[in-house]
């Protein structure tokens, strides 16, 4: 199954990166004002990779995830993901890129009210028009929320929508999820489980990024990108190594 | 001044959704107070129409033939009445005249109305050209009723013919109160078409009618009790003057007042619940789309509240925002029922031109209206934020967003298809009591466009379909009417036969009659014809011509509660002697039904003649014209036969029913605009609403490459269900409305038409493709806001 617990196994060939990222910047214009949210950031994932994006707010995070999402276009630089140029691509492809390559979580789950959790699941089967593979009760299922899949999102705890919102992710069998501060509401215990939840999907060749300003959290991750002012400031393992989702505090 | 720019604000950021809301108050707030506002205007007029010419309290009218000598019948009242009192003598005689122009031809029966040339009572109203002076008495001059002159389009002078070929002058055209609505003498109404009145001096008349200085008609106006009055003035003619045979009625029992008043009694209903309708539909989508505008900021109150701001102040905000909307709508809705008052106005005008259109600004209309009109967008602000100040701040941030709740969707978990099959459904029924609102206020709409347009199609139909049965199998059949009843090989009848422009020709029986079964009877107009004719005879919807009963409509068969084999009686003259007829009773056996939509169009086959003693004799023929003439051919040759009293088209009436249709048309068609309008404003302020609401989603949606064009095809499968649902509320409501219209209204009014409903399959599929497309069309004017939607920041915004 895809997402079976197998992080700790990572024994591959080098292989060519799923994220390429070469000297990408982004600015905003307000006015008179030039805000520069990116500068000139470079950075390579392997397929694989479970990493985290750290930085103080305002750092250019969400930025960053949004320009490998597609959601957004760098003022300048160069964007690859899975061997798709996106910073070259028509609008058009990048409708199909977002269906077919990356998925995102949100700090604020953004689940469809009125569809039940299996529904939801069910969107992302939808509309990565993905007919084999397992079906939306089976990801529900591997999510821990098998028994509650006919319950309307209001009907569950934030945890509950969060776990519903990364099944959505995972339905869609892209190899690139996107969670944006994704434990943002969510108490420690529960937050926790998520992220281990998340780690257990960097796996198969897919890679997920996790963003968030906690520093605590990307302990647990293989490796971590420090922004600061929309540079990359460090890039690496996480100080002090690799910690046990079971040692964190927060 | 910091909260108004506040609010202005607010205003601004969504100013299209403001715009519409206010738009739809004010069509609902103009309408209804533009066409109340026509009721009171028809009522104030006929009353002071009736004022300013002074119409008669009392009439006297002679039996058909009989004449006074002048001064007598005056005298014969003169010790009833007190010193305010006027009686007036007036003659009135039948004619025939042709005013034809140099590109139609006006060969018309009608009457000539002699009166005093400084008459008091009844007068002339002169709305084009010059009254008439004392010069003009005795000259050949006078003046063109105005609503005939009108349907031919004729100017303020001209000359015309008399049958027997004397030139007059019409020097003006006026209206006079009997005439306000043409009322020929045998039935009907707006038969200016067919039906001339040229108003003269009694000297003139006089003339005309070649008896010397007679009269047989008496108008009084007197400050007395008209119907003790008339009693006593019957009792007087009954006493000292029975050989005239005199008919005594009041004022209030003239057929054109009693049609009119009965009429407006009707129309005040009608309009009343028509107005009503739109204006329901409308303030209850002006409610809907305020709250749902107010419960989008909901959650700021909560922040608000835990901000330890007043509640006051706190509230002074949306109710504010709620209030400029109403005003806003309210000063349009004042301006546009403005509008719409001055296209009634001219319509009603032209329509019907009364001596005095007095259409003064209704200004409790128009005060009712706006104040509803500003309640329901206020009331709709102020009542989330009651409920939203009510509760604990932290209940304000967290219910917040309506958009956040499924509502009802577990109703439709059975939906098949995939996710964007289910989206829409679900979320129709997220919100079902907004979803009811706003179909609700569509339905109205669409009600009052399918009662509209059921009642026009309907009157057309029924016009047409008597058309068609009276000229079945013989499209340019001609009807002569004769002065008399006069023996079938009379020079006069046989004239008309051997006439050059006369084809095929039969002669026929016309009597006045009545039906009666139990307690139920009305008129009847029995024809005596060859129910087997060549020429034409009625079509059997059932039954057949067998000889010795009675051929009914079938709305008269309805009214009656009779079906072919049952026996009615009818009361029918029956000749005595050369010239004197008695009403007997029949027992008649309804031998067939025909299809006429009028039920006193009644048969007789020529077979059973001796049941009314007039074998041989004729007072109509029905002919068709030969091969190379026409209509104008045929009247132009017979104005010369003097027995000869009209000569029509068969399919006559259903032109002239057409024709006054159309002016009613133009007060539809500001209805039918007006409610299409509505129904699109509504249908557009929810779907932009809505996206307001599922900004979320379609973000969402844009992450996971969902493309646009798909989002907008769910949005527009769920605006096209919900036009579904108001369609068929709307045609199941418009329906009731129409059944209620004719009840309360056409039949009180005119029991005579048997209405055809036109309700076909194609109308309803026609409306109902009408009502869903353009509800179904309505988010696709969001489409701009959905290019410009910034997912991340829209992505980013937490609940
Ligand atoms: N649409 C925009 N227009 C103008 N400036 C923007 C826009 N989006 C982001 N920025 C600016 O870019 C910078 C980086 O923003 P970004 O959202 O990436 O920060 P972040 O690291 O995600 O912060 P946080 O942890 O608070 O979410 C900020 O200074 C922000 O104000
Ligand atoms: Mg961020």
């Amino acid at each position: 199954m895809l997402w079976v617990d197998d992080t700790e196994v990572r024994d591959r060939a080098p292989m060519d990166p799923v994220i390429e990222l070469i000297d990408v910047s982004r600015r905003y214009q307000v006015g008179p004002i030039t805000i520069t949210a990116l500068e000139s950031v470079d950075l390579h994932v392997d397929p694989g990779e479970f990493l985290v994006v750290l930085g103080p707010s305002g750092s250019g995070k969400t930025t960053l995830l949004n320009m490998i999402g597609a959601l957004d276009t760098p003022t300048s630089g160069k964007i690859r993901v899975a061997d798709v140029d996106i910073t070259s691509a028509t609008p058009s492809d990048l409708f199909a890129f977002r269906r077919s390559t990356v998925s995102f979580i949100f700090q604020s789950f953004n689940i469809f009210p009125g569809l039940t959790a299996e529904e939801n699941v069910r969107f992302g089967i939808d509309v990565a028009g993905r007919t084999t593979g397992p079906s939306a009760r089976d990801v529900l299922e591997s999510v821990g929320l098998g028994d509650r899949a006919e319950h309307f999102p209001h009907e569950l705890s934030g945890g509950e929508q969060q776990r519903v919102a990364i099944a959505r992710a995972l339905a869609t069998g892209n190899p690139v999820l996107l969670a944006d501060e994704p434990t943002g509401e969510l108490d420690f215990e529960t937050g926790v489980q998520i992220l281990e939840l998340l780690r257990a999907q960097a796996t198969d060749g897919r890679v997920v990024l996790v963003v968030t300003h906690n520093r605590e959290i990307s302990r647990i991750a293989d490796r971590v990108v420090e922004l600061s002012s929309g540079r990359v400031i460090s890039d690496g393992a996480p100080a002090g190594g690799r910690a046990a989702i079971s040692e964190l505090h927060w | 001044m910091l909260l108004f720019r506040w609010t202005w604000r607010d205003l601004r950021a969504r100013w299209v959704q403001v715009a519409v809301i206010a738009l739809v108050v004010a069509v609902g707030t103009g309408m209804y107070a533009g066409m109340l506002s026509t009721t009171e205007w028809a009522q104030i007029s006929y009353d002071e129409s009736y004022a300013a010419v002074n119409a008669h309290d009392v009439r006297v009218t002679l039996a058909t033939g009989s004449l006074a000598a002048e001064g007598e019948l005056t005298a014969a009242v003169s010790d009833l009445l007190d010193g305010e009192a006027v009686a007036e003598e007036r003659l009135i005689v039948p004619i025939r005249f042709d005013a034809s122009t140099p590109d139609q031809t006006i060969i018309v029966r009608g009457a000539v109305v002699g009166a005093q040339v400084d008459a008091s009572v009844d007068v002339v109203d002169v709305q084009r050209g010059r009254g008439l002076g004392s010069a003009d008495a005795g000259e050949p001059v006078v003046i063109l009723e105005q609503n005939f002159g009108s349907f031919y389009n004729l100017g303020a002078s001209g000359t015309l013919t008399l049958a027997g070929g004397s030139e007059f002058e019409w020097v003006g055209q006026g209206v006079a109160p009997e005439y306000f609505i043409v009322q020929p003498p045998e039935g009907g109404f707006f038969g200016q078409a067919e039906y001339g009145v040229l108003f003269t001096s009694v000297e003139t008349a006089q003339q005309i009618a070649g008896f010397g200085p007679v009269v047989n008609d008496l108008v009084i106006s007197s400050g007395a009790d008209p119907v003790e009055l008339a009693a006593a003035v019957e009792a007087v003619f009954d006493t000292v003057h029975p050989e005239l045979g005199a008919t005594v009625a009041t004022g209030e029992e003239d057929p054109t007042r009693r049609l009119l008043y009965d009429d407006l009694e009707g129309d005040r209903q009608f309009m009343a619940v028509f107005a009503g309708l739109i204006f329901a539909g409308a303030v209850a989508a002006a409610f809907n789309s305020t709250s749902r505008m107010v419960e989008s900021i909901r959650r700021e109150f909560g922040i608000s509240m835990a901000l330890g701001v007043p509640r006051w102040r706190i509230a002074v905000r949306p109710l504010l925002v709620g209030a400029e909307i109403a005003f806003l709508g309210v000063v349009f809705g004042v301006g546009l029922g403005v509008v719409i008052n001055q296209a009634m106005k001219r319509v009603l005008v032209d329509f019907l031109p009364l001596p005095v259109w007095q259409t003064p600004f209704q200004f409790g209309r128009f005060a009712g209206g706006a104040a509803i009109g500003f309640l329901a967008p206020f009331l709709a602000a102020a009542i989330p934020v009651w409920r939203a100040l009510r509760v604990q701040p932290v209940e304000a941030i967290r219910t917040g967003h309506l958009a956040a709740r499924a509502g009802k969707s577990s109703l439709l978990r059975w939906i098949p298809g995939d996710t964007f099959a289910k989206i829409p459904f679900r979320n129709l029924f997220r919100a079902p009591r907004r979803t009811v609102l706003t179909a609700l206020g569509i339905a109205a709409a669409i009600t009052v466009l399918v009662g509209m347009v059921v009642m026009v199609d309907s009157f057309v139909a029924t016009i047409d379909a008597g058309a068609a049965e009276v000229t079945a199998g013989s499209p340019d059949r001609v009807l002569v009417g004769l002065d008399t009843v006069r023996p079938v090989d009379s020079p006069e009848v046989k004239g008309v036969i051997a006439a050059e422009s006369v084809g095929a020709a039969e002669t026929g029986l016309r009597v006045p009659s009545r039906v009666m079964v139990g307690g139920v009877g009305f008129d009847l107009l029995l024809e005596v014809i060859d129910l087997e004719s060549d020429l034409w005879h009625p079509t059997f919807v059932e039954g057949s011509p067998a000889p010795g009963g009675v051929v009914l409509a079938e709305k008269a068969a309805e009214d009656l509660g009779v079906e072919v084999g049952d026996v009615v009686t009818v009361e029918h003259p029956r000749r005595q002697g050369p010239l004197s007829f008695s009403l007997v009773e029949s027992e008649l056996e309804v031998t067939g039904l025909h299809p006429h939509p009028f039920r006193f169009v009644a048969y007789l086959d020529d077979g059973d003649v001796d049941l009314l003693g007039m074998a041989g004799l004729a007072n109509t023929l029905s002919l068709e014209p030969s091969p190379g003439s026409d209509l104008a051919d045929v009247q132009r040759e017979l104005f010369g036969n003097e027995a000869v009293t009209s000569v029509m088209a068969a399919g006559s009436v259903a032109d002239i029913i057409r024709d006054f249709l159309e002016q009613f048309v133009g007060i539809l068609q500001i209805a039918e605009i007006g409610s299409i309008l509505l129904m699109v404003l509504i249908a557009f302020n929810s779907a932009s609403v809505a996206f307001d609401e599922r900004a979320r989603d379609h973000a969402t949606m844009l992450a996971f490459g969902v493309r646009r064009r798909r989002i907008m095809r769910m949005a527009t499968v769920e605006s096209a269900a919900l036009g579904v649902i108001a369609t068929l509320l709307g045609a199941v409501g418009g329906y009731g409305f129409l059944r209620w219209a004719v009840r309360a209204n056409i039949s009180e009014t005119v029991p005579e038409i048997g209405l055809n409903y036109v309700f076909t399959p194609t109308l309803v599929v026609a409306l109902s493709v009408l009502g869903v497309v353009a509800v179904a069309l309505a988010p696709l004017f969001n489409w701009r806001r959905l290019r410009r939607l910034d997912v991340p920041s829209t992505l980013r915004v937490m609940e």
